[in-house]
């Protein structure tokens, strides 16, 4: 099934560009004030980052794979998500209809970076987490005419977590 | 040392207070992780190549993760990954024995003259999408030498085992500068230099290829409407893994150039609910960086549009044009117009949901290929009243091959299933029963599909269950094909003690067939422990902790929220009753297993509060703060006062250990909140178990905000752990 490829190569760039646009942005480092030098918003206290639950990431991963071919899958992809319709319209007119991902294994979770950012409305702070997550699935369906059918792959899931403190 | 404001949460055993003693190095450390061990059967009858697992016997594995970090002060701290395994497991890892799958140490100095940030290990290299973006292992540093400007430097190879790296079968290096001026303008440029030695196997030569790029991007708001363009222009010069021209002979991929060019401009109307986009992209044959996400070869133009109506239903648009094999011959035009409305639809029943259309042309330069498609698709959901909430998902495929003698092939698709929360004494759970008919024509993949299936889960306290059981029945309309009947079958448990998760999960797969080696019969049966660990940077006093584990109950309860703090599980429920008393909470009733006193326990919020204990012999279960909605009609006032709340939590219980949030308050939460699609949970741990603030699924579908104090809960998605028996 020539739609699994495009899909697991998607998958390594799903919902990075969610905090980001189709280049890199500036991720300010916190530094003291300085004569100067204009003031970085402080850090978190050193107990304040720390490191997106497994939990949280296996739930989110779960989630992406139930939505595989079924159009809960779309609210989950970045907005920049590259070539982001033409994988909708792939999973919608080319892929069987029965075909499911299956999940085998989580095999890494690393969070890449964490960020404060200011929150609509102020007062609270709200930590975003990229978070790169790989994985093991396989497409599973079955063809009329030579059976049961599977393909595996081994993929990578870059994920923006939220969380507000 | 300071001492968080508040002793009684110390003494409900929360880590907020700094230390006293004098500090090791060791106290500085925070660490934080968790290990699973998980041991798995599987029992693999009949042709496992038909079946969806290929080893069988013994599979088990043992991962950890783990994160360390330390603040040399409140600008310099440095952040250590591990995430490895060791592994007897054919599913779970290519490699047996100790696997280190992630290796990361990251070090962060605001304090130096030039502010840095050094990465090595595993590390995310991303420039843009043109040059750069994908997982290196290697070094990364970032240097920030004056406002707004940012420097990359590093070096890495793409490989996904630490066990089986090989420095030249992908490397590379490179180097970024960008210059941000506010949050309007920026402009950079990137240099990546890959290597990919010879592979005698895939009959590849030795690849080297250099990218190069610069980038802009800018905002502006010119009458009414709020644009931002952004663009790249990119070369590359080098090396690639070659072609196929149109003919199908291929192209040698050995010094080449090529170019690659970017262009978008966005906007958005300050006044009407409008939005837009306009995209350009044009890639040559040759431009096909190793580590970009682009498609070689192409030429796009897309338009997107967006219309939000007031009730909530937005509606969005867009027409899309891609050439393919632009520079190679025989051109492949693919033309796409599509319309998506989704939101929730007002509908009796309050339905939400969407409905998307879309139609596609392709065709080709040598006319082998025109072929006209449609797609119609509608998913909606709502309630249907006695607790029932249904979802309906509608789709028909056409396909108009205008190619001589080629088949036309359309499907269409139904979809239904309904589900209903439930509850008897302290259990709770739903039942979902639901059925899908499927019917392709046209074409050899001509079938006829019918597949009911039924999910039930329960849950109590800290225990959870879900099982499902479904059926697949396909029946082919081509000659000589097979009828297959196949079931599937699942049953989940799972039980959460403190910072422990217990499971076991069990699967049989069952494929009947007439076809010759088409049949199997799979078991899976999996056992699995997982344990968090967490050493906050600083030690907990001695003295707190052991206040923790003997909470006083001799004295009145104050009406704040330490009153719920000091209800922890397992505590003598008579004792709590009396300390409500005297602390003077009024209108204490009492009905079997539930005790419930009209509480302002956060004095800011004016919502109504309710103090509740859910006893058991004698003994605390669970206590709980619940907090009414004033009006749940407006999705606004909702979100307001649950923002109003969490923020006096937040205030007085510090950052928590989880949150979790999904779906937005907007006209369709209710619905949303009934079918699982809308999650807001945070948790603290404290010390006779955890705090969770969250608006929990109800049998009786009223959205309403809870603190509970409990030994623990299920997942975040384990929806119904409200206390329903205080209605």
């Amino acid at each position: 099934m020539n739609a699994t490829r495009p899909l697991l190569f998607a998958l390594a760039v799903a919902a990075f560009a969610a905090a980001a646009q189709e280049s890199r942005t500036l991720n300010p480092i916190a530094r003291p004030p300085a004569a100067g030098t204009p003031q970085v918003r402080a850090p978190l206290a050193a107990g304040a980052l720390r490191p997106v639950s497994p939990e949280t990431v296996r739930a989110a991963i779960e989630r992406l794979v139930k939505a595989w071919n079924t159009p809960d899958l779309e609210p989950l992809l970045s907005e920049r998500f590259p070539d982001k319709a033409r994988l909708l319209d792939a999973l919608a007119a080319k892929v069987p209809r029965d075909a499911r991902l299956n999940l085998l294994a989580i095999q890494a979770i690393q969070v890449l970076e964490q960020r404060e950012v200011a929150r609509a409305g102020g007062g609270e702070r709200e930590i975003v987490s990229r978070v790169s997550v790989t994985f093991r699935t396989q497409v599973e369906f079955n063809d009329p005419a030579s059976g049961f059918q599977r393909r595996e792959g081994v993929n990578e899931a870059i994920l923006t977590v939220r969380e507000t403190f | 040392m300071t001492r968080a404001p508040g002793i009684a949460l110390a003494a409900a055993g929360i880590a907020l207070a700094p230390a006293a003693a004098a500090q090791s190095s060791w106290d500085l450390w925070s660490l934080s992780g968790s290990h699973t061990l998980r041991v798995e059967h599987y029992d693999l009858g009949g042709n496992r190549l038909a079946g969806p697992y290929l080893f069988d016997g013994v599979q088990a594995f043992d991962e950890v993760s783990l994160t360390a970090t330390r603040a040399f002060s409140a600008w310099d701290r440095l952040r250590v990954q591990l995430y490895g395994v060791a592994n007897a497991s054919d599913y779970r890892s290519r490699d047996d024995g100790l696997v280190p799958e992630r290796l990361s140490v990251v070090r962060e100095n605001g304090e130096g003259a030039v502010p840095y940030r050094v990465e090595a290990g595993d590390y995310f290299g991303y420039f843009s999408y043109r040059t750069l973006q994908r997982s290196l292992k290697g070094l990364q540093v970032e240097l920030q030498p004056g406002e707004g400007q940012s420097l990359v430097l590093l070096t890495g190879v793409n490989q996904p085992s630490w066990r089986h790296l090989q420095k030249d079968d992908d490397f590379s290096h490179g180097a970024s500068w960008l210059m941000a001026i506010g949050t309007a303008t920026k402009f950079g440029a990137n240099f990546v230099h890959n290597a990919r030695q010879a592979d005698p196997a895939l009959g590849t030569l030795d690849r080297r290829q250099s990218v190069y790029s610069v980038t802009g991007e800018h905002a502006w708001q010119a009458g009414a409407q709020k644009l931002r363009i952004e663009g790249e222009v990119a070369g590359l010069r080098g090396d690639h893994d070659g072609a196929f021209d149109a003919t199908g002979a291929r192209i040698d991929g050995q010094d080449r150039r090529g170019q690659g060019v970017f262009a978008q401009l966005s906007g958005r109307d300050a006044v009407l609910p409008l939005d837009y986009r306009l995209r350009f992209e044009r890639y040559d044959r040759d431009f096909r960086p190793n580590g970009a996400v682009i498609q070689p070869d192409r030429r796009s133009l897309e338009a997107f549009a967006g219309w939000r109506f007031p009730g909530g239903l937005a509606l969005r648009g867009r027409a899309q044009e891609f050439l393919d094999a632009f520079e190679s011959g025989n051109r492949t035009k693919t033309r796409t117009l599509g319309a998506n409305l989704s939101g929730p639809f007002g509908a009796p029943g309050g339905v939400t949901g969407q409905v998307d259309l879309f139609s596609q042309d392709v065709s080709n330069e040598a006319a082998t290929l025109d072929r006209r498609s449609w797609v119609a698709s509608a998913n909606l959901g709502g309630t249907l009243g006695a607790g029932w909430y249904a979802q309906l998902g509608l789709y028909h495929q056409s396909v108009d091959d205008r190619i001589a003698g080629a088949a036309d092939p359309r499907t269409s698709q139904v979809m239904a299933n309904a589900t209903r929360a439930w509850s008897f004494g302290p259990y709770a759970g739903s039942v979902s029963p639901g059925l899908t008919w499927r019917r392709s024509r046209g074409d050899a993949a001509a079938v006829t599909e019918l597949s009911p299936v039924v999910n039930f889960s329960v849950a109590r306290a800290a225990h959870s269950l879900n099982a499902s059981l479904g059926r697949q029945r396909l029946d082919p309309r081509m000659e000589g094909a097979f009828d297959v009947r196949t079931t599937n079958a699942r049953l989940d448990y799972r039980f959460v003690e403190g910072r422990h998760v217990f499971g076991v999960e069990a699967l049989r797969y069952d494929r009947v067939t007439d076809q010759p080696g088409g049949a199997t019969d799979t078991w899976r049966v999996a056992l699995y422990w997982t344990m968090a660990f967490d050493k906050p940077a600083r030690a907990v006093p001695a003295a707190a902790s052991a206040h923790a584990a003997a909470p006083a109950y001799a004295t009145p309860l104050g009406q704040d929220i330490s009153a719920l703090l000091a209800l922890a599980p397992g505590g003598d429920a008579e004792s709590a009753v009396r300390r409500l008393r005297d602390g003077g909470f009024a209108a204490i009733s009492r009905q079997p297993g539930l005790v419930v006193a009209e509480a302002r326990l956060l004095a800011e919020i004016e919502e109504r509060q309710r103090l509740a204990i859910v006893e058991a012999a004698g003994r605390i279960e669970r206590a709980g703060l619940v907090i009414a909605f004033d009006d749940v009609s407006s999705p606004q006032a909702v979100a307001r006062a649950f923002e109003r709340v969490r923020k006096a939590l937040l205030d007085r219980l510090g950052a928590p250990a989880a949150s979790f949030e999904e779906g937005a308050f907007d006209a369709g939460f209710v619905n949303a909140l009934g079918a699982g699609r809308f999650v807001r949970v945070m948790e603290w741990q404290a010390g006779g178990g955890r705090l969770r603030f969250g608006i929990p699924r109800r049998l009786d579908g009223e959205p309403r905000m809870e603190l509970q104090y409990a030994p623990a809960f299920g997942t975040p998605r384990d929806a119904l752990w409200s206390l329903e028996a205080l209605r």
